[in-house]
């Protein structure tokens, strides 16, 4: 009798104890989140040797941002895993990068870095390819085979078989063949470059979009930076403004007054920076072709793309009840906000800088771009 | 025989008493802080602070907030489109910027300050969302606040001032302080005003903040970079990015800010689009406020809050709200309160309403 009253006191213990697990819990790490510390081990053929300035990497682990290059700086933060940095200064120090991540600057050890972009996939026999960095040719097609010899940056290469294994390609550089990971090259003979530009940070420069046309359009967008608003108007100095040419915007528009000549209003800014239609190409004649009614539909001189797929050089717009405004994108940043040039209305005027959209407004890229 | 049968009751008594108190909060002992956030400002009793992680399932897993079910708020107050006293202004050109209350701050009485660029003024509302008057201010179009323990407004104006103005608790102007120097090459990088102490800061790309001034209207010189957002209770400074927007990866970091030693970075995984991230900051327990705009597959936006312990980051608590979906441009739609909790401004044809939210 005793033992049965014990046993079912313990039995209660036991189960009020597990019900109260399900209703309180511990102090557990989150399977939905971790601590993040640096890796041990590196992961790929990580990056050394002079990169130009602007180049983007990708790391290949978790790795420490540090103050300096060296092990004894403090840590900044854990570049997570995945994340992209751009090279702030051309020269290591020590196998560290300058690097901005995310509008951050420090210094972060090359070897749990690769470049972004490359190249992948089959390519002709016998094609050109030209190492974006210094990168290992290697006995075969994968970091743990030993390396040959160093092929620097901006050197060309030949494929020797046009099918990559492993993400390696096989080449011959020099009369010696190997295998070298194709992150690491560009297809064609050019010399030099990087693999791509910044897209996170970078100061106010824009990211190098790697297009005569679009790098183009961006000149003209800078150039309309500083002068006034100027509604139903578009109009600006390839060298900027000046104290005496910026012009200037008072009121409400479009019962506002201005004064000067040069400016523009949001759409006459992004219609002149992106010579829409093909006849509105001198940036210092005034034109207004379209308004955001326009640019809200697509046409055969723009398109809808998606805000995750934007990139330098397309606008965001809005139109609801008669108003409507139009910005052109340059760059995000780690919060997801947008480097932006626009002309805003008449107390702003014509500016660049982050800020925010929300989803009344859509993505358009101008064709050819 | 009795007696045994007396102690087994005792035992299974004992049982469940063990079970009911670890089940249950305790209460705030006196003088801890959580006596101090038990009671918010204004008498209005807090609410308590969130266990340390919502239940785990049957199945093992630590369960979340579901982004198909809001949680509810608590609405401290509206108000509607205009220029009267108890309004807020929007202005929406046929062709510029639309433009609505740019920014929102809690003071450490609990008030509730609303930049009104639009009117021209900083309209403030008490901690129960009660009309408490306004201040002036001069910028033409000005774009974040933050307020000072003192009740001090620091207002951002990066385009047409290009500068952070300083007003007293009555509106009396300070001074200006430029933003300028070396650590501001491009005003368009500015992303922020802080006030931390007497100390006047504003950030760059979201990531470190660079002390233009004081409190007093006093530029600095020379200027100094912190490396993020300093947390109410003083030991932390904070960033946040996103790492990957597809798969709603994202970090938090804290410094510790007495050693300038790096804290932690946690990573969050949201496992859903991410557009941005709009809110980070702390209460004065340390509790720190991250909030990120998403996209679940299928669904409308939503933005997740999230709530985390200041040692580790450990996620303690979330909440899931409505976003902002008008044209109108903000810079900040969400202030942390001292005591813990967060107002959101959600902004409708009809005007503007502040909803408090507490982790769950």
């Amino acid at each position: 009798m005793w033992s049965r009253v014990c046993s079912s006191s313990l039995a209660i213990v036991v189960a009020l104890a597990s019900a109260g697990s399900f209703g309180c819990a511990a102090t557990p790490q989150d399977p939905d989140s971790e601590e993040l510390t640096e890796d041990v081990g590196v992961q790929g053929e990580g990056v050394s040797g002079s990169l130009p300035v602007g180049t983007e990497l990708i790391a290949t682990g978790n790795v420490n941002l540090r103050s300096s290059a060296t092990t004894n700086s403090s840590v900044l933060h854990v570049v997570p895993s995945g994340s992209k940095v751009v090279v702030q200064s051309a020269q290591p120090s020590n196998g560290f990068y300058k690097v901005k991540h995310n509008g951050t600057l420090g210094w972060s050890y090359g070897q749990y870095y690769e470049p972004t972009g490359g190249s992948s996939g089959s390519v002709q026999n016998g094609a050109t390819m030209t190492a974006t960095a210094d990168v290992n040719l290697r006995k075969g097609p994968g970091t743990s085979y030993d390396v040959i010899l160093v092929v620097p940056m901006g050197d060309s290469v030949n494929v020797a078989d046009p099918t990559p294994q492993n993400g390696f390609y096989k080449l011959t550089y020099q009369g010696k063949t190997g295998w070298s990971s194709g992150k690491y090259y560009s297809q064609g003979g050019s010399s030099g470059g990087s693999s791509g530009g910044g897209s996170s940070g970078g100061g106010s420069s824009d990211p190098g979009s790697g297009s005569a046309v679009i790098d183009a359009a961006m000149t003209r967008a800078k150039a309309g930076v500083g002068f006034s608003y100027w509604w139903g108007h578009g109009r600006f100095k390839p060298e900027g403004p000046t104290s005496s040419t910026k012009g200037s915007c008072s009121g409400s528009c479009p019962n506002c007054s201005h004064s000067g000549s040069w400016g523009g209003d949001c759409s006459g800014f992004v219609a002149k920076v992106w010579q829409v239609p093909a006849s509105n190409d001198t940036l210092t004649e005034d034109s207004h072709p379209y308004s955001t009614a326009d640019f809200v539909k697509d046409t055969s001189q723009w398109k809808t793309v998606a805000r995750d797929k934007l990139k330098v050089a397309d606008a965001m717009v809005y139109r609801s009840g008669g108003s409507g405004h139009i910005f052109l994108y340059s760059k995000g940043d780690g919060w997801g906000s947008m480097y932006a040039y626009e002309c805003r209305g008449c107390s702003a005027g014509c500016i660049a800088g982050y800020r925010t959209a929300s989803s009344s407004y859509h993505g358009i890229r101008r064709q050819g771009y | 025989m009795r007696k045994k049968v007396t102690l087994a009751l005792v035992v299974i008594a004992v049982a469940v008493a063990l079970f009911l108190a670890f089940r249950t909060p305790s209460p705030p002992q006196p003088g801890s802080q959580n006596a101090a956030a038990a009671t918010g400002p204004g008498g209005r009793p807090a609410r308590p602070l969130p266990r340390e992680k919502p239940a785990v399932g049957l199945d093992g897993e630590l369960k979340g907030p579901s982004f198909s079910e809001q949680t509810p708020g608590q609405k401290v107050f509206s108000a509607p489109w205009g220029s009267g006293p108890g309004d807020l202004g929007r202005d929406r050109p046929e062709e510029g910027n639309p433009l609505g209350p740019m920014s929102v701050a809690a003071d450490s009485r609990g008030r509730i300050h609303v930049l009104d660029g639009v009117n021209g003024r900083i309209s403030r509302r008490d901690a129960d969302g009660n009309p408490a008057g306004s201040i002036k201010v001069d910028y033409m179009e000005p774009q974040d606040l933050a307020i000072g323990e003192d009740g001090t407004s620091a207002v951002l104006d990066r385009f047409t001032e290009k500068s952070v103005a300083v007003y007293d608790e009555s509106g009396t102007l300070r001074g200006e302080l430029p933003l300028e120097g070396e650590g501001i090459s491009d005003v368009g990088e500015v992303t922020g005003v802080f006030v931390d102490g007497t100390d006047v800061y504003v950030e760059r790309e979201h990531a470190q903040l660079v002390r233009v001034g004081d409190t007093s209207g006093q530029v600095a010189d020379p200027q100094i970079e912190v490396p993020g957002r300093p947390s109410r209770d003083g030991l932390s400074w904070l960033k946040a990015g996103i790492t990957d927007a597809p798969t709603g990866r994202l970090y938090v970091t804290a410094i510790d800010r007495p050693t300038n030693q790096h804290r932690f970075t946690r990573e969050l995984r949201l496992k859903v689009l991410v557009h941005s991230i709009l809110l980070l900051d702390s209460d004065k327990a340390g509790t720190i406020y991250l909030a990120t705009e998403v996209e679940p597959s299928g669904g409308p936006p939503v933005i997740v809050l999230s709530c985390l312990e200041p040692l580790k980051g450990v996620p303690i608590g979330g909440a899931v709200l409505p976003t902002n979906t008008l044209p109108e441009e903000s810079f900040r739609d969400f202030t942390v309160l001292d005591e813990g909790g967060v107002i959101h401004a959600l902004r409708t044809e009809q005007g503007v309403t502040y909803t408090r939210y507490d982790c769950e």
